[in-house]
């Protein structure tokens, strides 16, 4: 899916250049479920970024499906993100004035096949409050949310930054249980930004990244169920 | 510190708003100060022509029969010399001066009606195109102002007006030339009697300011010059209540408020006033909501954060003051708004008043009501804002950060999108954006008010001095007006239509005295020169004439009249009822016309002679029988040049609009981008194109601007005829302000394009925008 080659990025502070990532070669396939682990101004974000099309400021080469993102004008990289991308984060970024409903339906109108809301809302567990405004929400509802919003779209790979930053344990149980369904049922591709170790054994390859490199890649081969990871 | 973050809030996270507010402000108090200082200089010029002993009226003698015997046995002129001869020519011919003839007729006027009067000569020519009048110089009325220098002594010395030696550079002892001969400048004056200077000798042709040239010499070099004499008497009452001449005693009178030249100045203050009453006012209702409501979205900007320092232990009273800054989006740009119209007054008081030969009195505004206004409102946009914290802040910390931008639809919010419910979803979705913020969608509404209201007047205005010559135009269909010396035959005037004038009294519906003149027309079909036409409808009512009096708007709005009323008119010894029979275009003068018929009929007297009468034709009768024959080419060009001022007040309005509602619009773009920037960031980063975010966040807003410019316009006719209509009372016009379609389709057209315009620049800033860091960092 994805080809990543000596992907370089830097700011400039005034004097001072701040090369965030340095020279990262990566591949991802279709279905994956990878982590990125990383502290704090390792580049995870910024990585993230430039995979969804988000930042399009950098070095080097990311292939998706053969097509170099750099060489992708405005047009094509909007494109590229109606039909391929979705965002999940962790400050859930839900259009306060639509209610749960609605907010699921700003992503299904950018999808060709029109999964049905209900349907969705009733898999999220979010059905009996879809009339409900975001600041009706707790934390893990909103986050419910913003996963229909993200699967209704039917992308092949979501990104998802610190999910489960803000929720309590049993909350952050609830929404990988169905991001990772949604990997399994949907063959979706789950790239995932954490600080927490733990939810790494739940993901099939884990990408440990330090100071913008790339420190190891692990591929895991029996991940963890969730009943087994310790929160 | 917290101050230190109300000031950065204000000058660099919200700078575009900040200084789109501080000029704002600064454009209204430099408007409102510059007609505050230009009306209190244009009083200060009255005031100082008052001291100059400007004329209360003009007026020249009747000579009665027994007057004119006694004239030609003093002087040995012959009867008949008298019945064939202009009278100027026989005073020429034997060189008589007015004096010898008027002198006891004057002290006798003088002692019976109570007034002081003083001889006016004045002689026009025209050189290269400038058209020189040359005033002899009075000794007690219309006293000149000397700015520089003294009156002319010598033979060759001049005296030269206020705005020439400032055109041509002139000083004293600077030469200028004449005819071929050089004169010494000895003084630079100003002539308040000759409010308007650039009159011809008809009293009615006004030469352009550029080309007319103001002279006087010494008495010996005045009595030389052949040229065109105009001569009147000036008085100035010396009773505190003017007693009325009748007229049989003066052959003509023309009070103060019927003077075109001098009551230019007293139609230039009305009008003033006019302007600031309602642009300021405007301005000012403009600047208020803006204040408030900038100060309404600081506040709710910030509301997190002070929930947070609440919540750390800081008293709402240390809140409310970090909040004083907001005194600098008042005190900065109205300190500047007083100190450009300071500097810039002079210029702009210039061009508007070129008109006038008085000098500038260069009256600054007053320091200590200057400070005094900045300071009021200064206090009170400090109060205000404080108040609206206070509300604000007296919940708990918690609420106030739960509060922030998560609050639900409220009751308003889900009404409007239950009505404005879309089947399409972006549609709709651009209905929710819209709604998102009633605060952004109320402050683009109003920018569409404003800005339909500034251009509605704008417009109304600047139709005035063309409504004014049309209207003129249009009705006076003759090509001479002739005002008759005597009782005349003028059934040997070809194709002449004659007029018959009493001047009498009414009393309004307001039991206010009023003067009128009372015009009653041959009812001759054939040569009816004067037509008149409807106000509401422009129809022809001419036929009218034969059933009442037909009125003017002016007068119809000063005294509340409408068609069908009775208005009762007197002299010193009857009363008479007319009928109003209908009310025509003409927006001034407190004439009534009628017909010799109706006239004949309802006053019970016969007409055995007229006041003068309409031609098409110059009239060719013995010069001593006409007093005057105005032309009425140079009266209408004299109309048109009088009012040609409004077209400058209405241009500078209607950039005036254009500026404060391109600044409105822009600022309510620029808050409905800023308040939903996060919301457009994710629709990107989820792949809306640029076409459907536009389509979503910034067109939308063309409804509430449409609805903006749609409450301006009944709020614009309820103004203009209220507020105008009560103020034309007390001027001396009738300010029309019509609503045509036309106005309203080129408002709505060109707030339209100015919205495209403000549109266009956001929906590059959007297409330009990849901030998506924005979205993705946590905010406090």
């Amino acid at each position: 899916m994805y080809i990543i080659q000596g992907l370089s990025k830097s700011y400039k502070n005034g004097e001072i250049i701040n090369q965030v990532l340095k020279g990262i070669d990566l591949n991802i396939e279709t279905g994956e479920f990878i982590t990125i682990l990383g502290p704090s101004g390792s580049g995870k974000s910024t990585f993230l970024n430039i995979l969804g099309g988000l930042d399009t400021d950098f070095q080097g080469k990311v292939k998706f499906f053969d097509k170099d993102l750099a060489t992708f004008n405005e047009k094509q990289m909007v494109k590229f993100r109606r039909d391929n991308v979705s965002f999940i984060f962790q400050e859930y970024h839900l259009l306060p004035t639509l209610t749960v409903y609605e907010n699921v339906q700003v992503g299904q109108y950018l999808s060709v096949s029109k999964s049905s809301i209900d349907d969705i809302l009733e898999k999220v567990g979010l059905a009996e409050h879809k009339n409900k405004y975001p600041s009706q929400l707790s934390g893990g509802q909103k986050q419910r949310v913003a996963i229909a919003r993200a699967i209704i779209k039917n992308p092949k790979v979501i990104f998802c930054d610190e999910p489960t930053g803000a929720l309590d344990s049993s909350t952050a149980k609830i929404i990988m249980s169905l991001l990772l369904n949604m990997n399994k049922e949907n063959n979706i591709t789950v790239i995932l930004i954490t600080h927490n170790t733990e939810l790494a054994n739940l993901s099939n390859k884990v990408v440990y990244v330090v100071d913008g490199e790339i420190d190891s890649v692990k591929v895991v081969e029996n991940p963890l169920s969730l009943e087994k990871i310790v929160w | 510190m917290l101050i230190k973050h109300c000031l950065k809030y204000l000058f660099k996270s919200n700078k575009f708003l900040f200084f789109s507010i501080n000029i704002m402000i600064l454009i209204t108090s430099f408007m409102a100060f510059t007609l505050l200082i230009t009306n209190n200089n244009l009083e200060t010029v009255n005031e100082n022509n008052q001291a100059l002993k400007q004329e209360d009226f003009q007026f020249l003698p009747k000579l009665s029969k027994n007057d004119i015997n006694i004239f030609a046995s003093q002087h040995q002129i012959s009867l008949e010399e008298i019945e064939e001869k202009n009278f100027n020519q026989i005073l020429f011919d034997h060189q008589i001066s007015y004096r010898d003839i008027y002198g006891d007729k004057i002290s006798g006027l003088q002692k019976n009606y109570g007034f002081i009067s003083e001889i006016q000569q004045s002689k026009f020519f025209e050189v290269n195109g400038n058209n020189f009048r040359v005033v002899k110089h009075n000794e007690k009325i219309n006293k000149f102002f000397f700015v520089k220098g003294e009156m002319a002594a010598e033979d060759n010395e001049i005296v030269i007006d206020i705005n020439t030696a400032k055109k041509k550079d002139l000083n004293i002892g600077s030469s200028f030339i004449i005819k071929e001969k050089e004169y010494i400048v000895s003084g630079i004056a100003g002539f308040p009697g000759l409010i308007n200077p650039n009159m011809s000798d008809t009293g009615l042709k006004i030469y352009k300011p550029a080309t007319s040239v103001i002279v006087s010499f010494n008495d010996k070099q005045y009595n030389a010059l052949n040229e065109k004499e105009k001569i009147y008497y000036a008085g100035v009452w010396t009773s505190q209540k003017p007693q009325e001449i009748p007229s049989a005693e003066v052959e003509y009178l023309l009070e103060k408020n019927d003077n075109t030249e001098i009551n230019i100045l007293d139609l230039k203050i009305s009008m003033n006033k006019m302007i600031i009453g309602v642009t300021v006012t405007l301005l000012l209702s403009i600047v208020g909501i803006m204040l408030a409501m900038v100060l309404i979205k600081m506040i709710q900007d910030n509301l997190k954060t002070y929930g947070v320092l609440k919540g750390m232990g800081y008293k709402n009273y240390e809140l409310i003051f970090s909040f004083s800054p907001t005194a600098l989006l008042l005190i900065l740009p109205v300190s500047l708004g007083i100190l450009l119209s300071s500097l810039m007054n002079n210029t702009i008081f210039g061009v508007m008043n070129n008109d006038l030969l008085a000098p500038y009195p260069n009256k600054s505004m007053d320091m200590f009501f200057s400070v005094s206004v900045v300071s009021i409102f200064t206090i009170g946009v400090l109060a205000f804002s404080f108040l609206i914290i206070f509300l604000f802040l007296r919940k708990n910390s918690i609420n106030l950060i739960r509060e922030t931008s998560q609050a639900k639809n409220n009751l308003i919010k889900r009404v409007l999108l239950k009505l404005f419910a879309r089947k399409k979803f972006l549609s709709n979705l651009r209905n929710k954006f819209i709604f998102r913020n009633l605060f952004v969608f109320c402050l683009v509404i109003f920018s569409g008010f404003a800005l339909g209201v500034q251009i509605l007047m704008s417009m109304g205005m600047s139709g005035f001095p063309d409504q004014m010559a049309n209207s003129f135009e249009k009705q006076y269909k003759y090509e001479y007006k002739s005002i008759l010396n005597d009782k005349v035959n003028i059934t040997n005037v070809k194709d002449a239509q004659g007029y018959f004038v009493r001047n009498l009294k009414i009393d309004s519906k307001n039991n206010n005295s009023d003067d009128i003149s009372l015009i009653a027309l041959d009812s001759n079909e054939k040569n009816q020169y004067i037509h008149f036409y409807d106000y509401e409808t422009n129809k022809n009512i001419t036929d009218q004439l034969s059933n009442g009096v037909i009125i003017n708007k002016w007068f119809a709005n000063k005294h509340n009249l409408k068609v069908g009323d009775k208005l009762t008119v007197y002299d010193n010894q009857k009363n008479n009822d007319v009928t109003i029979a209908g009310i025509n275009l003409d927006l001034q003068g407190n004439e009534l016309y009628t017909s010799q018929t109706y006239y004949e009929d309802n006053f019970l007297e016969k007409v055995n002679f007229y006041s003068g009468f309409y031609s098409k034709d110059m009239p060719i009768m013995d010069k001593g029988e006409i007093r005057q024959t105005i032309v009425q080419k140079e009266q209408y060009e004299a109309i048109k040049l009088n009012f040609e001022n409004y077209k400058i007040i209405s241009g500078a309005m209607l950039l005036l609009g254009m500026l404060l509602g391109g600044i409105l619009l822009s600022i309510s773009i620029y808050i409905a981008i800023k308040t939903g920037e996060k919301n457009i960031l994710l629709l990107k980063s989820m792949g809306y194109t640029n076409s459907e975010i536009n389509k979503v966040s910034i067109i939308g807003y063309v409804y509430p601007l449409l609805i903006g410019i749609a409450i301006s316009i009944p709020y614009f006719i309820l103004l203009s005829k209220l507020l105008f209509g009560e103020l034309s009372k007390s001027a001396n016009f009738f300010l029309p302000m019509q609503t045509s379609l036309v106005n309203i389709l080129t408002v709505t057209g060109f707030s339209l394009l100015f919205f495209a315009l403000v549109a266009i620049v956001y929906m590059m800033k959007i297409k330009k925008s990849t901030s998506f860091q924005k979205l993705l960092a946590e905010q406090l």
